[in-house]
């Protein structure tokens, strides 16, 4: 006992080293800090919007203004100067770049060290990439064949100017503009995102994915993300995070829409790994983020998987409301905190339709000094008969100095429904640790295996590319606590 | 805690009128301690103001409506109405000790097990204990209880006893609607056991809030049961603070049956300080009509090897709300720790609602906290398998109903309650059946 104790101190103490610390040199265009009706209509102006997406705008600002920073959550954290914020970066670019060639060189590099180059995607792993960098969607790939589909993927900003009609139909349908706090800032400010739209029948034949990065300093950033599938349509959608090491307390509030129709699936999946701070908590992004999606229409189906290794906040609470008859909501989740690092995350089920289920299976890990919740809701409306729930929440606990907390609520208004929630704390067996010892696998290697089982569950539900991804990551982020 | 919105209303304004009246009038020359107390007490209820549903732990229980109803404090009486016919058939269970609004009443007197509190507040010992497990501080509810408390007993056993004390608080609703606060202190010594009923009367037709805030002290190696009957007609209401401490070894069984009632909210702590400690928390809502059921347990493991178990289950039928927040806190240090939480429901109508919470915050990694959850209606079946044995609908219904509840009623350790309560259960299910 004592000899593994010892072990996880000296492994604790090792510093974690966060692979993507690096910035980009590129010239960015920044607008000045603060926030006010100047800002938005600059922001407006620059990206060339119509009025009425700049009335939405000042709208969710005024809404903003009237509310106040929710405190609910389990997290504790320095306050944030909204004034202190720039609210608006994007890399300076003579043209519209129409192939990767024309793409600022650094910018590439950045990519590279980022483990995704864009041509090799393309040609290997067949996924067409939206990419995020500061706001501004650089180049977007595999945009012609999607568009003989008939499949609309690209940048919020192109889609607000080229397809006004579906983006007013659908924007803030989901997450309403004064839906919370953070939903309003991000829809007064929102510099860029990802749109997608299926039209009926269509089933996306590759995975499609943004790879968001933070990379000014002082920036935050604030995108916004809107996908439509129409009737029978199937998409799934991938998105990771990544910021480069930063001393101050970096904003993230994005919004995510899902919008399912009759019969269509959204299958949404994230792998955050944005800079959690160094080992006494300096730095790291804050992540407010407010993911919601709607199915519609019958038989419809959102699924969320999440791997959550970063931020030094997470705050976040991917939602499926299901109101068409029939439909599915899913949430997996892997969550996992080191050091200082502290996540308050889970999932709301909202069961409005008949016959609608829903599945939640959240894994949480809790190492060195952070503190790891789960927050749920399960409601079931009077009118969802024959409703079904299966709740699943497991922690893990890694050394005595972490908190592992569970607040999962249930409403339930209907007699038909069927409701199950089950949760366990506990830490790696010792048994289980003897028995890898005992066969030959040293102390780290095993809670490294033991780890991978645990999660297994939730990476399986994972795309091929994002699963292998998702594993060294949380191999990285238990680095200095395990293994 | 957060604190909550204060809400100004006739409500809080009737009640600073009383405390005007009644508290601030009495020059405290009795205790002039206690009145301090009081007055702090009060100036805490008012500055944290009556829990709104804003408040994350009256979320899903909303003061107002009841409180509407417009509780008066009791009269001062000069004469005792006749109790016989609501104790008599309490007497089955165990030894009464009969309170009337409040007041300690003569019983068949054992001077070294029950005092008055007014009395035993001139004790220093007991007067410093009070408000040591419940402290006012950020917790309307008793703050509220502090500042007005009329009376209430203490409680003291220091060997095995086999006799339970069945404590029956009895509310004057004659001359009409009327709220009580009762504050009672529990110390079982090291090695002493007891077993403690608290039951709620309510007399006349008006409608009766009980404020009830118990401390309790479980010694080392000794055990405590509590059971708290919650069976009376739909005008009594009760709001209950049961903070309990449990010293090495010791044990605690606290078993809630609250079948009968308007509005119910229960809050039992037991706080397991001694290792080796054991808390058992049972709890069982039959709810129909209107009525509203809220469990808000707390389970505090503040040291090393304690182990705790909860079950709490429910029917709901009418309009009727079920709430269950169970909350387990492990605290750090307090490793193998051992806690086990389940709650059940079963919902029979389509205006029924629950709402609950499995809460677990742990600051200590070597624990196995688990807590399991389930709301659904009865096995379709087990009601299809005794059905196709004859039975009508209904009576299926009740079978299986009854069969859920008696889990609960079986921990009753008092033969007589416990047969009384399974037939008051019985009675429940079939009368609605009948309807």
């Amino acid at each position: 006992m004592s000899e593994h104790v010892d072990i996880l101190d000296q492994l604790t103490a090792s510093d974690y080293e966060y692979k993507y610390g690096f910035e980009s040199q590129i010239e960015e265009e920044v607008v000045p800090p603060g926030l006010n009706e100047e800002t938005i209509r600059l922001i407006s102006e620059k990206k060339g919007e119509p009025e009425w997406m700049l009335q939405w705008r000042l709208q969710a600002f005024r809404y903003w203004q009237t509310m106040k920073e929710p405190h609910w959550a389990n997290v504790r954290y320095t306050p944030i100067d909204y004034q202190a914020i720039s609210y608006y970066a994007a890399p300076k670019r003579k043209a519209q770049p129409r192939s990767l060639d024309e793409v600022d060189p650094e910018l590439r590099r950045t990519f590279e060290k980022l483990g995704i180059p864009l041509h090799e995607q393309e040609v290997l792993a067949g996924v067409a990439v939206d990419a995020v960098l500061d706001s501004v969607s650089v180049a977007t790939t595999f945009r012609e064949k999607l568009q003989s589909l008939g499949i609309i993927f690209c940048s919020m900003s192109e889609a607000i100017r080229e397809y006004p009609d579906l983006v007013r139909k659908y924007l803030g349908s989901v997450v309403p503009p004064n839906d919370n706090f953070f939903a309003a800032l991000n829809s007064a400010v929102f510099s860029d995102g990802s749109f997608c739209y299926l039209p009926p029948g269509v089933r996306c034949p590759i995975e499609l994915s943004t790879y968001f990065r933070i990379n000014a300093r002082n920036t935050g950033q604030f995108e916004r993300t809107l996908i439509i599938a129409d009737e029978g349509a199937y998409v799934s959608y991938l998105e990771g995070c990544t910021a480069p090491m930063r001393d101050e307390n970096q904003l993230h509030a994005a919004v995510v829409e899902l919008v399912a129709l009759a019969g269509a699936e959204i299958k949404y999946s994230t792998v955050q790994n944005w800079y959690p701070g160094d080992r006494e908590g300096r730095g790291g992004i804050y992540n407010f983020v407010t993911k919601r999606g709607i199915c519609l229409g019958e038989s419809s189906k959102i699924s969320w998987t999440q791997v959550e290794t970063g931020s030094a906040i997470t705050w976040k609470y991917p939602s499926v409301i299901l109101k068409g008859d029939n439909s599915v909501g899913e949430f997996y989740s892997v969550a996992v905190t080191n050091h200082r690092q502290q996540a308050d995350t889970g999932t709301k089920m909202t069961h409005i339709g008949r016959n609608t289920r829903s599945r939640i299976v959240s894994k949480g890990i809790s190492a060195g000094y952070s503190q790891n919740s789960y927050r749920g809701l399960v409601r079931v409306n009077p009118g969802a008969d024959g409703a079904r729930n299966f709740s699943q929440c497991d922690s893990l606990l890694i050394g005595d100095k972490c908190g592992a907390h569970t607040f999962p609520y249930i409403e339930v208004h209907n007699p038909t429904a069927i409701v199950e929630h089950e949760a366990t704390t506990s830490k790696i067996g010792e048994d289980i640790l003897f028995y890898c010892n005992q066969r030959g696998i040293d102390t780290e290697t095993a809670v490294a295996l033991i780890i991978n089982g645990y999660a297994r569950e939730v990476l399986s539900k994972l795309p091929m590319e994002f699963a292998v991804e998702a594993q060294k990551l949380l191999a990285i982020s238990l680095e200095g606590s395990v293994g | 805690m957060t604190t909550p919105r204060v809400e100004r209303s006739p409500i809080l304004e009737q009640i600073a009128a009383d405390f005007a009246q009644r508290v601030e009038s009495s020059n405290g020359h009795a205790n002039p301690e206690l009145h301090a107390l009081r007055r702090q007490a009060f100036d805490e209820f008012q500055r944290l103001g009556i829990p709104t549903v804003r408040h994350e732990e009256w979320k899903y229980t909303n003061l107002f409506p009841l409180l509407a109803k417009g509780f008066h404090l009791p009269p001062h009486r000069t004469e005792l109405p006749s109790l016989d016919a609501v104790l008599a058939p309490l007497r089955r269970w165990g030894r009464v000790v009969p309170l009337l609004d409040g007041q300690l009443l003569p019983h068949q007197d054992e001077p070294d097990l029950l005092q008055p509190l007014s009395e035993a507040l001139r004790d220093q010992r007991w007067f410093e204990r009070l408000g040591r497990l419940a402290p006012f501080e950020g917790n309307a509810i008793v703050a509220w209880n502090a500042a007005f408390f009329a009376g209430g007993f203490v409680l003291r056993v220091t060997n095995e006893r086999t006799e339970p004390v069945v404590a029956v608080s009895v509310l004057d609703g004659r001359a009409g609607n009327v709220a009580v606060h009762e504050r009672h202190l529990l110390e079982v010594a090291p090695g002493a056991s007891l077993v403690l009923v608290l039951v709620q009367r309510v007399l006349g037709e008006g409608e009766a809030l009980l404020n009830q805030v118990l401390e309790g002290w479980i010694g080392e190696n000794a055990s405590l049961t509590l059971v708290l009957v919650q069976d009376a007609p739909q005008t009594a209401h009760a709001i209950t603070t049961h903070e309990l401490e449990l010293a090495r070894s010791a044990r605690l069984e606290l078993i809630t049956v609250s079948i009968g009632g308007g509005f119910l909210r229960n809050m039992p702590a037991a706080r397991l300080v001694g290792e080796g400690a054991d808390a058992q928390l049972y709890g069982l809502t039959l709810a129909d009509g209107s009525m509203l059921v809220d469990h808000h347990t707390t389970v505090e493991h503040r040291v090393a090897h304690c182990t705790s178990n909860e079950l709490y289950k429910a029917i709901l039928d009418g309009r009727s709300t079920g709430v269950f927040n169970g909350k387990i806190l492990v605290q750090p240090n307090a490793q193998k720790t051992s806690a086990y939480q389940a709650n059940r429901n079963i919902v029979l109508s389509s205006r029924a609602t629950i709402n609950t919470k499995p809460q677990l915050e742990i600051f200590a990694n070597d624990v196995r906290c688990t807590h399991g959850c389930t709301v659904g209606r009865l096995d379709r079946e087990a009601l299809f398998y005794l059905r196709s044995r004859g039975l009508s609908k209904q009576e299926a219904e009740a079978l299986l109903l009854a069969a859920f509840a008696e889990e609960i009623t079986a921990k009753v350790p008092i033969e007589s309650l416990r047969t009384d309560l399974n037939a008051h259960i019985e009675h429940l299910l079939h009368a609605d059946e009948l309807a």
